[in-house]
Order: C-alpha cells, then structure tokens, then sequence
C-alpha cells in the first residue's frame, strides 16, 4: 500500500459470487414476485405465462428465496470472520461522519460548497444501500414465512398478520426494486460506471475519487499464530452453531406445512340422477274433473248449454251441414255426412274432431273441450 | 258414418299412401326400415301448414283411442294415444301447428317401420326432429353433458321432450319455478338441496325472479356441469353475473365487491391467473361455491351457512385440514381493507403508501442533485 499501487482490490473474488448470487436471486425474486402482486397486468400475465404458469413461478421464486437465505447465512459468517478472526475494521457500520457526509454531499450538489465529501472504504450512499438491503432481507423473510406457513404462523398469532404480511411483503419488494433502481444502479452505472464488482479492481484515481480516506488506512495488525488458530476455532465453533440453526429453521421454513390439500375436495357428494319415479306420462284426465265440475257430465248439466253458445249459431235447425247442435237430439242424430256424435267414443266422434280442422269457424275452450270429450266418454247421455 | 270419413279423407290418404308406396320402392331393396343403424337425423324443413300431407283429424282417428299403445322389443309398451285437448293447449298446439309437423316421417298409413328397441329410444329420436325448427338449441343442446352422455350410450340423459314435454309443450318463460321442476324429474335430490337454499328459496316462496335457478349456473340447452373442463375454474364469473351487478344487489343489500375482493385476496388472485394464463388446467384453490356451497347456498347470516362466523373453519379445514382458530381471520371476509375491516392491513398498506414515496423521494433529492452536479461540473 505504501508504494501507491496503480489499482486496488476492492472486492475479492468471494465477495463478487457473494454479490452476484444475491444479485441474481434478488432479480429473480422480483421477475417473478412483481407479477403475483399485480397480477391483473397484461404485461404480469405474459410474464406468467413466460415462466410456464404461476405454480411454476410460485415455485422458482422460493427456490430464489432459499439461494438468498443462504447468502445470509454466509454472509453472517464472512462479517463474523473479518471482524473476530481477522480483527478488521467494521467498516459498514453507520457513523455520525456518515450524516455529515451526507450533508457534505447535498450542499456540494447544490452548488454551496466547491468540496464533495472525502469518504472511506464504504461511502454514505453505499451504507444506505447496504441497510437498506438488510432491513429488506429481514421484513421479506418473516413476511415471506407467514406467507409460505400460514397455518403455522396463525397457531400463534392472529390471523390478520397474514394478509397484512402479504400488504407489507408486496410494499416492501415495491420498494426494494425502485431502491435498486434509483440509488444502487445510478451510482453503480450512471454516475460512474463502476467495475469493481466485476473486476474486483478499482484504479487509484477511482479510489482518490471516491474513497480517497481508505487510501491512507493503517494496514491490519499482523497477528501472531497461536492467537489466530484459537480464534479460528472458536469462530468455527461459535458460526457453526449460528449457521446450524440457521439451516435448521430453513429447513423447518421450507418444509414445516403442507398449507392446502393438493386438490378441492368435491363440494357435494349428491348423486346426480336421481330421477322422480315413475318419469310421469301425460295423463288427459287433469282436466276431466275440472270440466265436470264446471260443465257436468250430461246434455243438462252443461254440456248442452256449451254447444247452444258455441255452435248452434250455425248449426241450428235446418243449418250448416244439416246439422242441429242446438238440441240433444239434433246432436246425437248427426247432419247431412252422418252422426257427429259416438257416444262412448270421443276419439272419432266427428263433432270433436271437426275443431281441429283449423279453418272451421267454431272454437271451443281448453275447459269446454274437456267437457264435451268427457260428455262423449261417458255415454253422451242427455241427462 | 263411414261415408262421412271417405268423402273427407279418401282421397288425400289415397294420394299420399300412393307417394309413400313410390318412396319405398325407390329406396330399394333393403331400404332404411332394414337397416339397424339409427334413423338418420331429419333434414326436412317444417311442412308448411297449409301443405301438410294429412290434417290431425286423421291421426286421431286412431290415436284418439286413449288405450292404443305399442309393444317394444323391450318389454316396455309405450301410449300411442294423444290427448287432443293437452296438445291444443300447448304451445305449439295454440299455434296451430299439425300432428305431422313434427312427425315429420309420417305421412299416410300404414307408418314406416322403426327399429325402437325402448320407450327412450323414441324420446331420444324425436329430438332431432325438434331441430327442423329449433335449430340453434339443437345445435346448443348437442355441444351440452345430456347429449354427450347419450352420446357414449347413456339413455337415462335428457333428450328435448324430456324437459319440455311432447305434446305439452310449453314455453319455460311463461314460469320460472317450471325450469328446476323440469329438472327434478331426473335431478331430484339436487332438486330438494336446491329448493332449500337461499335461491330455491326465494323462487319458491317469495316468487322472485332474480335469484338464478339451474339453468342461469349451468346453462340450458348446452348445459354444463361440474365433469366439464373448466366449470369450476371459471364459476366466479357465473356468480359475478349477479353478483357484480350494482342495481340488482342493491334490492337485496348485498356487497357488490364480493368479485373484486376475491380476486384481490389470496385464492382469487390465484385463480383469476389461472382463468387467463391457464384455462385448461384445475387449481386447488377455492372459488365461490367451494366455501359458500353450491346448491346448498345460503345467506351468510343463516346458522346453516357453510360461512356463517361459527361454521367457517370447519369450511377452512376442508382444503387445509391443520388450520387452527386464527386461521379464518386470514381471510380478508370480502371486505376492502380500511380502518373498521381489516386494519391491520389497512396500516401496513398505509405504511408503505407514505413510506415508499418519502424513501424515494430522500433518494431522489441526492440521485437528481448530484447528476446535476456532474453535469455542470463537466459543462
């Protein structure tokens, strides 16, 4: 470092898979969880429809969410490692120089001080960026847990908390994509494009740029042996229990409950032919005793007074066809073609039948009909 | 008497059994009445009225006889008689309309012969020949489950006449409570579910005529049920039709964002997905009858209802045996979230609406100063 190399390595090549496979698992978290939150978008549907269908977007995204939950675990254990093991300077951790570079920033862009703030290893913007990420991380996974278990997470709390989990997990991934969008890939592609996280180098001038305090930063104290295999050991000891459980609850996350039965169980069970017995023919008797009531069942009673109304206009005696319906014997003796009444037969008794003859001027109704088909049946008797 | 009959008939008959004689011989040897395939469908347009071949007259002078009936291959003996009086009172009998209009293959005597081998094998013929006229229902009625099934050899499936009666055809606009009748001959026990929901109900006891009765759900003519691909995952809509309709859920009081709200909660969202990107395939997640019920429905207020606050978990359990206690408060009740219903997310949401923007707008204050900076810097 004294001899003011021409590049530094900023990110080794563990930090950079560290980066990228949260990077990628991040991306394909929200490919495939923006969809699911607005789903009635054309653009969500062709994207579904693009993954192969929302069970197998459903599932890519939880297999996203366990590369991400792994990256934590590792995560934890490279920040434990550097700061316990290595006794390195914990250099993402917010100061009050942090505010004041921010401050700094602001009245330099607004053009009220010639100097932007001179900042270290990690800069203002990129702890916000890093906090961000991590409150992120945090409120996607409890809120992702309810979601993935919620008949485990109502056993003990309300069930409320599980729609209001998928209110927040919806807002949160809202805000963590337009955060990336704005802060992260503008300072990282827009302001400068910076290719450390690609290369791992950045160039002096960069760094004079941007960090110009960790140019000047004490190298680590050189750490003697004994002490350094303790310390591996107890990190090892102490990490191990950490990610042990870690991995423990992943598993539980991932495959403590089956949330619903695989298919809708059939709401009814109904035997659906289930036929009236016996399937009913029509019967010509339902107006049989409404007729008789009405009309009786003999020339006296009714039926005659049906014929004087209805026919004897015409058929009177002495007038159309010879025929007189006017009286009961005129009816039973027929006209000019013969007998117009078949006692016991309505079927062929030709004065029945004549009213189907559509052009025939007389009409009878459905109840009078009935009546004069019963009168026939029964004998056409007079009284 | 009988001279009454010749001069009328004699002559017509005569003529016509003349053309029959003529048709028979030009089929051929071993013509159609041989044949054991099924009577081909009818391609004859309705006879004019004024031209049909023989007036009803002559047809009753036999089947007036209330007695006549036909002996089947089967064992079963099937009533040739017609009640003169029922047919005019039907529909197509106050039209006006003759015997051999729709028995369209008859047209003198003696009949052709026909190879019914059982009653239903005359039910399930005639309706081809209800297509003369009726064409779009025919065609309707063919795509449906009923047709289907006698497709695959299932008799007991409803032909025409079997929900609209033969000679008592009647129009089922002229009652409602008349369709689920027609459909209690072969449904009867859905019948009794039905009668007893909330919508069987109030058709037949209050007479209204805005509930749904079977054929609103499952269509009429090409009718569909729950075997039908996609019936299930397409049910909400059917339920929307009403359901969604501000003016006809005002009258009753009822919550009209019931559709919305579904598709906005977890099984709706799911499901309307389905409904676009995947229409063929079934999804395990609930719709509308699957807590509610189907036939059975009943006002969410009733003690009987499958979503009534006391009996809800029990519906939970249905598709997710372990749910507890809490869990039916998961369920957002069809309600918008605001602060009386679901506050809890009405605050989350509320959170992240001030949350997001003052976040971004911290972040833009810093993003479009400093790119201006850089700008003027370089300039």
């Amino acid at each position: 470092m004294s001899e003011t190399p021409e590049r530094y390595l900023r990110f080794p090549l563990i930090r950079r898979i560290e980066h990228w496979t949260m990077a990628i698992s991040f991306t394909i978290l929200a490919v495939t969880g923006l969809p699911q939150k607005y789903a009635d978008l054309a653009i969500s549907e062709a994207s579904i429809r693009l993954m192969g269908g929302i069970e197998a977007v459903r599932i890519i995204h939880r297999v996203a969410a366990v590369v991400l939950a792994l990256v934590g675990i590792w995560h934890v254990g490279y920040a434990l490692w550097h700061w316990y093991v290595r006794r390195g300077a914990l250099t993402m951790l917010p100061g009050k120089e942090d505010a004041l570079n921010a401050w700094q920033a602001l009245r330099y862009n607004l053009g009220r001080s010639d100097e932007p703030p001179r900042q270290g290893f990690y800069t203002f913007e990129e702890k916000i960026e890093y906090w961000a990420l991590i409150w992120g991380t945090v409120v996607m996974v409890v809120t992702g847990f309810f979601l993935w278990n919620p008949i485990t997470a109502a056993r003990i709390l309300p069930g409320s908390w599980i729609p209001a989990a998928k209110a927040a997990h919806g807002g949160e991934a809202l805000l963590a994509v337009l955060a990336i969008i704005i802060w992260h890939l503008y300072h990282v592609l827009v302001r400068t494009f910076n290719r450390s996280m690609f290369t791992g180098y950045m160039t002096r001038k960069q760094m004079e740029h941007e960090h110009p305090l960790a140019l000047h930063q004490p190298p680590p104290p050189k750490i003697d042996t004994e002490k350094l295999v303790r310390r591996k050991r107890n990190f090892w000891v102490g990490y191990g229990l950490i990610a042990a459980i870690w991995l423990v609850g992943l598993v539980w996350f991932v495959t403590s409950e089956q949330t619903a039965s695989a298919t809708v169980p059939p709401i009814q069970e109904i035997e659906s032919f289930v036929p009236l017995t016996p399937t009913p023919v029509p019967v010509r008797s339902v107006d049989a005793a409404a007729a008789a009531a009405r009309f009786g069942e003999t020339w006296e009673a009714g039926v005659g007074a049906i014929f004087a109304e209805r026919c004897a206009d015409c058929h009177y005696p002495g007038g159309e066809a010879g025929l007189d319906l006017s009286a009961y014997d005129g009816a039973l003796s027929g006209g000019d073609s013969g007998p117009a009444v078949v006692p016991g037969a309505p079927g062929i008794s030709p004065v029945y039948l004549w009213l189907s003859i559509s052009d025939h001027p007389g009409e009878l109704t459905r109840l009078e009909e009935a009546a004069v088909w019963n009168w026939i049946e029964k004998g056409a008797v007079e009284e | 008497m009988r001279l009454f009959f010749k001069r009328l008939y004699f002559f017509p008959i005569l003529l016509l059994a003349g053309f029959w004689l003529v048709q028979l011989a030009a089929a051929g040897p071993g013509g159609p009445e041989t044949s054991s395939q099924p009577a081909p469908l009818l391609q004859t347009t309705p006879v004019p009225i004024d031209r049909v071949p023989m007036s009803d007259a002559a047809c009753l002078e036999c089947h007036a006889d209330q007695n006549m009936v036909l002996p089947l291959p089967s064992g079963e003996t099937v009533s040739l008689a017609v009640d003169r009086i029922l047919f005019r009172s039907s529909v197509h009998g106050r039209l006006g309309y003759a015997c051999v209009q729709c028995h369209t293959d008859i047209n003198g005597f003696p009949h052709p012969d026909r190879d019914f081998q059982e009653a239903r094998d005359i039910t399930i013929y005639m309706s081809q020949v209800c297509g003369d006229c009726h064409e779009g229902p025919l065609e309707e009625y063919a795509d449906g489950e009923h047709a289907l099934f006698i497709e695959e050899g299932n008799k007991e499936s409803a032909a025409c006449a079997d929900c609209h009666g033969a000679h008592t055809t009647e129009q089922f606009s002229a009652s409602r409570t008349a369709i689920p009748k027609a459909c209690q001959q072969c449904h009867s026990e859905i019948y009794d579910i039905y009668a007893d929901s909330v919508h069987g109900d109030a058709l037949f006891e209050e007479f209204n005529v805005d509930v749904p009765t079977c054929v609103d759900c499952h269509n009429h003519h090409g009718n569909e049920g729950p075997a039908v691909q996609g019936f299930h995952l397409f049910s909400p809509q059917v339920c929307a039709q009403c359901h969604a309709d501000e003016a006809l859920m005002a009258r009753y009081d009822i919550n009209t964002r019931v559709f919305d709200t579904f598709v906005a909660d977890f099984h709706g969202t799911t499901v309307s997905i389905f409904e676009r990107v995947a229409p063929d395939q079934e999804t395990n997640k609930a719709v509308c009858i699957d807590c509610h019920g189907v036939h059975n429905i009943k006002s969410p207020d009733n003690v009987e209802s499958t979503v009534f606050k006391q009996n809800i978990l029990v519906t939970c359990q249905r598709c997710h045996p372990d749910a507890t206690p809490n869990f039916p408060d998961s369920w957002l009740r069809h309600y918008d979230p605001d602060p009386q219903n679901n506050t809890l997310v009405f605050a989350v949401d509320l959170f992240y609406k001030i949350f997001i923007p003052a976040t971004l707008a911290i972040m833009g204050v810093f993003v479009v100063t400093d790119f201006w900076r850089s700008r003027i810097r370089k300039s």
